[in-house]
């Protein structure tokens, strides 16, 4: 799986978080109804996520391989993200 | 996908090339009380268990592609009997059957050949792999507090650190646990003494080399990682980023739920903002 640093800046843009910057990483919550949800986070020295990073990014927003390339596409919007973590008792 | 609450549900990584079967499989698998992820492919499979230590057992469809002979099912088993050796692997097929089966019986602990998956047959094969998943999970803990007995001695903790073996005891409900395959997968433990990494608590960290780099997660955090080109970059990293993520968590930020709530009671303890039981 192939993850640059633009798509998940445009992830962290959709869903409106509001990240903290690091020496290495910009790291935010994903904040729903005024309560924290997921930790988010990458590296905002490299162009492309290496080795792993990338599945473990997926993990982390809790999304099945074809979920996030729908968020990574744009098909997927904050709500319906929303809407699915809730579908599965998360939120 | 594997959830961030760490009850006790056994994590089965199913690997099936048909959408339409590979979602009833998940959802037979949720409804039996595992925690299911499913893949289309031999690599999406080999992917997924590199990520996530956590899977207990693998269940693969034998015939993976289209292609006639294919037996891609068995190719990740032999992987994973290779990179993961206690791993347990079951397979089905609607392609071939006994006799077409019989030379690749030994890397399985249950096969289920042509004419033999039936409908009536789905509830007995998902709990028999809930069964396996248990007991694999329930060996690999038990290898997880030797392992982690050893590390304390070795770091000779005079007095052991509570914390640390709260977070590592195998009934804790920890997600990652250490056992051979992960370290022969290439997953080293290293822990983070609270001298070193700045916090009111140590920290456990496994490290892994992929592409060149390296990748360091917090013990039973996955959602806690960052990489570095050196254990000592990569660790720098995830340690400047746990204090980013538990700045962000004093008494006028929104509250946690959900995933959340864990994680920020992990850091809360990591910061000694919380007290041990």
């Amino acid at each position: 799986m192939q993850l640059s640093r633009r798509e998940i800046e445009s992830i962290f843009k959709k869903l409106r978080l509001e990240p903290k910057k690091s020496t290495h990483h910009l790291a935010g919550w994903l904040v729903v109804d005024g309560k924290r949800i997921l930790p988010l986070h990458y590296s905002h020295s490299r162009k492309d996520m290496p080795g792993n990073v990338p599945h473990r990014f997926r993990k982390s927003m809790l999304l099945t391989g074809p979920e996030f390339n729908d968020m990574k596409a744009c098909t997927m919007s904050r709500e319906a993200y929303i809407e699915l973590l809730r579908g599965r008792g998360l939120i | 996908m594997i959830s961030t609450d760490f009850a006790p549900r056994p994590v089965v990584l199913v690997v099936e090339d048909n959408a339409r079967a590979r979602e009833l499989r998940v959802d037979a698998f949720n409804d039996g009380d595992c925690t299911a992820i499913g893949v289309p492919s031999h690599d999406d499979a080999v992917r997924e268990l590199r990520a996530s230590p956590a899977v207990d057992l693998v269940l693969t469809d034998i015939h993976l592609t289209r292609d006639p002979g294919d037996k891609s099912g068995v190719a990740l088993a032999r992987y994973v009997k290779t990179r993961y050796a206690s791993m347990p692997v079951s397979g089905y097929s609607a392609v071939f059957d006994e006799n077409e089966l019989r030379d690749d019986e030994a890397l399985f602990v249950d096969i289920w050949p042509k004419g033999r998956l039936r409908a009536l047959e789905v509830d007995d094969m998902v709990s028999r792999c809930r069964e396996r998943a248990m007991q694999h999970r329930q060996e690999r803990r038990q290898e997880a507090f030797d392992a982690l007995s050893l590390l304390q001695r070795k770091h000779e903790l005079e007095h052991p650190d509570v914390e640390l073996m709260r977070e590592l005891r195998p009934d804790a409900g920890s997600e990652a646990p250490v056992d051979e395959a992960l370290r022969k997968a290439g997953y080293r433990l290293r822990l983070i003494e609270s001298t070193e990494n700045g916090f009111a608590r140590s920290i456990i960290v496994w490290l892994l080399e992929v592409d060149g780099l390296v990748e360091a997660e917090v013990y039973g955090q996955p959602a806690f990682y960052a990489d570095g080109r050196t254990d000592e970059e990569a660790i720098s990293h995830l340690v400047e980023l746990m204090r980013l993520y538990a700045a962000e968590i004093g008494d006028d930020a929104p509250e946690a739920a959900g995933p959340a709530l864990s994680l920020t009671e992990f850091l809360r303890r990591l910061t000694g903002e919380e007290e041990v039981d």
